[in-house]
């Protein structure tokens, strides 16, 4: 590790520190109430989604349309294990974000494995349907509470919580993407048969990113399941997978900060227009029309926002400063 | 000579009712460095894909090393000594040049995704290391001062020549070059040829080249096969090859009558 590296590691660790303290003083000053608290918690479940999926949809280059199916899968088994109540507050919380991304994985696998040998389309088709059959199954199941709903969730997960889960999963995607597995999943986006010929695995790759994603999609469905308290299957639909597919879009395909953006900017947006109420959703679909419009590869294309890199730019002036 | 480092044997595929290659044969030795020619839609390319495992042949055995590689992928092949450059240019475009060459490393990094993750020490360590190796790689090829340069930003001869390094990274025993002279003027393809020499007495591997372009065939090639219709209709030295009937008939036809109908 070079002193570069690091003095970028402490900057982002800072900043992430800052940006709690700031929202956390706003909330206990009474600023953010309640009710805003909650659009942030979202926020944050929203910014894991899109995050994980543009691993698999910016970085990987496939498409999956099936991410509101990992993260039910998520969000019931963690809202089980935190009902059971075999380990009591936020350890139990911690048990059931690791076992709702584990059993999302084994789900992943499950279709990922035949699926991903395939191209193109078909994985879409696939995961598409995978989403729907999840929701119609946690519906005919009996220990889901079925069509009811599951209730008496502890809402365990406050803003602290899934803030400081959501920094975690950014920096563990980031880290991802930097080493060897990252480079060979972009290879692969960028060129199959060439990455084939430089002796990467496609198939192994694929499903290596592909587990990935459904492991934070159900560690943010846990999150969102006990902060609702309450879970209903009819949520996990189609146009829930959509909305993460838009934000990543949006955010700018193989961008984690233009996903990281998105995702606040398109959770907090139709909150801050309920003023409007009618006019909201259209105010809402202009805004996305206009985008693909003026920015059709998204908010920050494939770049990646770096506050050390900003940082940076302003230190090597001073010093050229001082030597005059 | 000691044994063959790739030997083929009988190599034969079909497409249906099409015999793309029939019989193919073909013994290359360490350090050598063999051309394949032939018209267009002679079969060459498919000798290539047959060779990486892209296809599965229909008949016939190829053996690197003394071991038959047939019906492996060709991610694995690649791990046992042989790669390859395309014909039309496939780079990792989006990529940094440097990155492009990173990539493959990867099976010669063994770091897992966990300790990558957790930027644990065998990280940092191979990390460097495989920036170093292709920095160095990079350099023999004029490529240094590009390394941060995206790889569809670079001239089209540099993209040819950062293909080659990319196969090289991948550390073979056996390179296969599909015409990569091909959209090169003289001067380049002179600097090319250089190019190809050097990076045989600097890395020990032996090529095998497809090419169209006959002044870098016959200038480098020691020995040279002509394939026509999927079959090998001739083998031998550049000047045996210059003056043999039956390539001289493949290329410009049998009847002189026809020649000038044409």
């Amino acid at each position: 590790m070079d002193k570069r590296n690091l003095s970028s590691y402490l900057i982002n660790t800072a900043a992430a520190v800052v940006i709690y303290l700031l929202i956390s003083a706003l909330i206990s000053g009474g600023i953010i109430t309640r009710q805003y608290q909650g659009v942030l918690v979202f926020a944050c479940v929203n910014c894991i989604l899109a995050v994980s999926l543009n691993l698999t949809t910016g970085f990987l280059g496939e498409l999956a349309l099936g991410h509101a199916g990992f993260m039910s899968i998520g969000a019931y088994t963690g809202a089980l294990i935190t009902k059971a109540g075999v380990v009591e507050g936020v350890p139990g919380l911690l048990l059931g974000m690791l076992a709702g991304g584990l059993v999302a994985v084994v789900f992943a696998m499950l279709i990922g494995i035949p699926v991903l040998r395939l191209k193109g389309d078909y994985l879409a088709i696939v995961t598409l349907g995978f989403g729907e059959i999840i929701r119609v199954l946690i519906e005919a199941v009996p220990f889901t509470g079925g069509a009811k709903g599951l209730t008496g969730i502890p809402r365990l997960t406050d803003f602290t919580m899934a803030y400081w889960v959501m920094v975690v999963v950014i920096v563990v995607l980031f880290a991802f993407i930097r080493s060897r597995h990252g480079r060979a999943a972009i290879a692969i986006s960028q060129d199959d048969i060439a990455s084939e010929a430089s002796g990467i695995n496609n198939t192994y790759y694929k499903i290596l990113v592909f587990g990935i994603a459904a492991f934070f999609a159900g560690v943010a469905g846990c999150l969102y399941g006990n902060y609702m308290g309450i879970l209903g299957a009819s949520s996990f639909n189609f146009a829930k997978s959509i909305d993460i597919l838009v934000i990543v879009v949006l955010g700018g395909m193989g961008s984690f900060t233009g996903s990281i953006v998105a995702a606040f900017g398109l959770t907090i947006l139709p909150e801050v227009l309920r003023g409007f109420a009618e006019y909201r959703m259209l105010i809402y679909s202009v805004a996305l029309i206009m985008m693909m419009l003026f920015r059709p590869s998204g908010l920050m294309g494939g770049y990646e926002f770096s506050l050390s890199r900003v940082i940076r730019k302003f230190i090597p002036g001073k010093r050229k400063e001082e030597a005059k | 000579m000691s044994a063959p480092l790739l030997s083929i044997r009988d190599l034969t595929i079909q497409f249906g009712g099409l015999t793309a290659v029939d019989g193919f044969h073909l013994d290359l030795y360490e350090n050598q460095l063999q051309g394949l020619i032939g018209p267009n839609g002679a079969g060459k390319t498919t000798v290539f894909n047959l060779l990486t495992g892209v296809y599965k042949p229909t008949r016939g055995s190829i053996e690197l090393d003394g071991k038959s590689i047939v019906g492996l992928k060709h991610h694995k092949i690649v791990k046992l000594g042989i790669a390859r450059t395309f014909q039309n240019i496939r780079l990792f475009k989006a990529m940094t040049v440097l990155d492009n060459v990173r990539t493959a490393y990867d099976h010669n990094l063994k770091y897992s995704a966990l300790s990558g993750v957790l930027r644990l020490p065998s990280y940092w360590k191979q990390e460097k290391e495989s920036t170093e190796e292709a920095l160095k790689l990079l350099k023999v090829f004029g490529l240094e001062e590009q390394a941060n340069t995206r790889a569809d930003n670079l001239p089209y001869g540099q993209q040819r020549k950062l293909e080659i390094a990319r196969a090289l990274a991948s550390k073979p025993k056996v390179l296969l070059l599909d015409e990569p002279a091909a959209g090169m003027n003289p001067t380049e393809t002179q600097e090319l040829m250089e190019t190809i020499r050097s990076i045989r007495e600097q890395f020990h591997v032996s090529i095998l080249l497809i090419d169209h372009d006959m002044s870098l065939i016959m200038g480098i090639c020691e020995t040279i096969s002509v394939l026509d219709h999927g079959v090998l209709i001739a083998h031998g030295t550049p000047g045996e090859i210059a003056h043999n009937q039956d390539v001289i008939t493949a290329y410009l036809g049998d009847d002189v009558n026809e020649s000038e109908e044409a």
